[in-house]
């Protein structure tokens, strides 16, 4: 697959080795894979379904369209290949609180790929869109999640207890809250 | 629109009919029953009722009859939903209604939610209601865990839950905005051992509250 003309993409943020870009078309093979993933999906907490590539691109669409969401690609500066995708979504208008999501190629796990993304997002989230908290979700089968979330300054809200089956495995769901005053501490400001 | 015709005050329409109605899960001194378009009234007043309203922890948003209709008559038809209207057994009020929702029979989780007409607080309603949607979701659905969802500024909705046996699981801090103030959001989960241990409590020889 040619990702050199990744390069070529709109830079809306630029980290040291990677730049987030909107996500766009290009971008449905790796979803498509990802998608298909059985351990990517566990580690996003999802009930692994497997989906045909019409099926697939129908859903990846409708996430594109959807204006709740600002989905982002997390590019390579080096390769312009697509490492993985971040989003944000459901900012409330009234008290700021918005969510977050990232998903990584597995090729790229354990590099602190994740971490700049995430901190980017963050950043943008707290200085240009006005949010005061951010939060997520993840469960207690997923240890890597928990922890990087914790590294960026997350602190857990809450365990509801057995509330999923993940690949088998009964889990916890976890909760995380970040406000901005903690992230700042955590991160420094920019 | 007819509804200008009605007499004013909540219970003073025709609700001895309501007696008629499907007793889908029946208690003491109140029984449920599938929410349906007879209810369309009273959900269009409940709609309106901005204290009501911030208990469920929801905003109030005006909405004309048309609209509420259609957003009425799409909850209706969503399959994946239990919803369920409290109906006093003496006098066919409705007190309120109470909801099973997200069911996830893969996970064998659900939500579930009630709100109570003003009129129909403190007197133990929702505790009977909830009781006998508890029963249903662990004794029918056979479910392993519910969740339910409220907020800081709910004092008696956090004391039900507690009363039922339900466990505090999560405080979301500043996670909620209700009547201009935020609001942290509290989540209560129930498995299904707390509950049959919850239940031989509640329902033990005397079974008075």
């Amino acid at each position: 697959m040619d990702t050199t003309g990744n390069l070529r993409r709109i830079r809306s943020f630029e980290g040291h080795r990677i730049f987030l870009t909107p996500e766009c078309t290009d971008d449905f093979d790796n979803f498509y894979r990802w998608h298909n993933d059985k351990e990517i999906q566990a580690g996003d907490g999802r009930t692994y379904r497997p989906m045909g590539p019409e099926q697939a691109r129908e859903y990846f669409k409708a996430q594109l369209d959807n204006k709740d969401f600002i989905r982002l690609s997390i590019i390579m500066s080096d390769s312009g290949v697509q490492a993985g995708r971040i989003c944000l979504y459901g900012i409330e208008p009234t008290h700021r609180v918005a969510s977050w999501g990232l998903m990584l190629d597995k090729a790229f796990w354990r590099q602190g790929i994740g971490s700049e993304a995430a901190r980017l997002v963050l950043r943008y989230a707290f200085d240009d869109l006005g949010v005061r908290k951010m939060q997520s979700v993840t469960n207690s089968g997923n240890v890597a999640s928990a922890r990087f979330q914790e590294s960026l300054g997350f602190v857990q809200e809450g365990c509801l207890r057995q509330a999923e089956i993940i690949n088998n495995q009964i889990v916890d769901r976890l909760h995380y809250g970040l406000f901005r005053e903690e992230f700042d501490k955590v991160v420094g400001k920019s | 629109m007819t509804e200008e015709a009605q007499p004013e005050g909540p219970f003073t329409l025709d609700t001895a009919k309501n007696l008629e109605r499907v007793r889908f899960l029946e208690g003491d001194r109140i029984f449920l029953t599938p929410e349906c378009a007879d209810d369309f009234d009273v959900s269009y007043r409940w709609q309106h009722d901005r204290e009501m309203q911030a208990l469920g922890g929801v905003s109030y948003v005006p909405t004309s009859p048309e609209r509420f209709r259609r957003e009425f008559e799409d909850r209706l038809q969503n399959k994946n939903v239990v919803l369920l209207t409290i109906i006093m057994s003496d006098t066919g009020a409705p007190a309120g209604l109470i909801n099973l929702f997200s069911i996830r029979q893969e996970s064998g989780t659900a939500e579930w939610g009630l709100v109570l007409d003003q009129n129909y607080r403190r007197r133990g309603i929702g505790t009977e209601a909830a009781r006998l949607l508890l029963g249903y979701a662990f004794d029918t659905l056979g479910l392993r865990r519910v969740t339910s969802e409220t907020h800081s500024g709910n004092e008696g909705s956090q004391a039900l839950q507690i009363r039922l046996g339900c466990v505090r699981e999560a405080t979301l801090r500043q996670g909620g905005w209700v009547n201009n103030q935020i609001v942290d959001r509290i989540f209560f989960g129930l498995l299904r051992e707390e509950y049959r241990e919850a239940k031989a409590r509640w329902s033990g020889p005397s079974s008075a509250e």
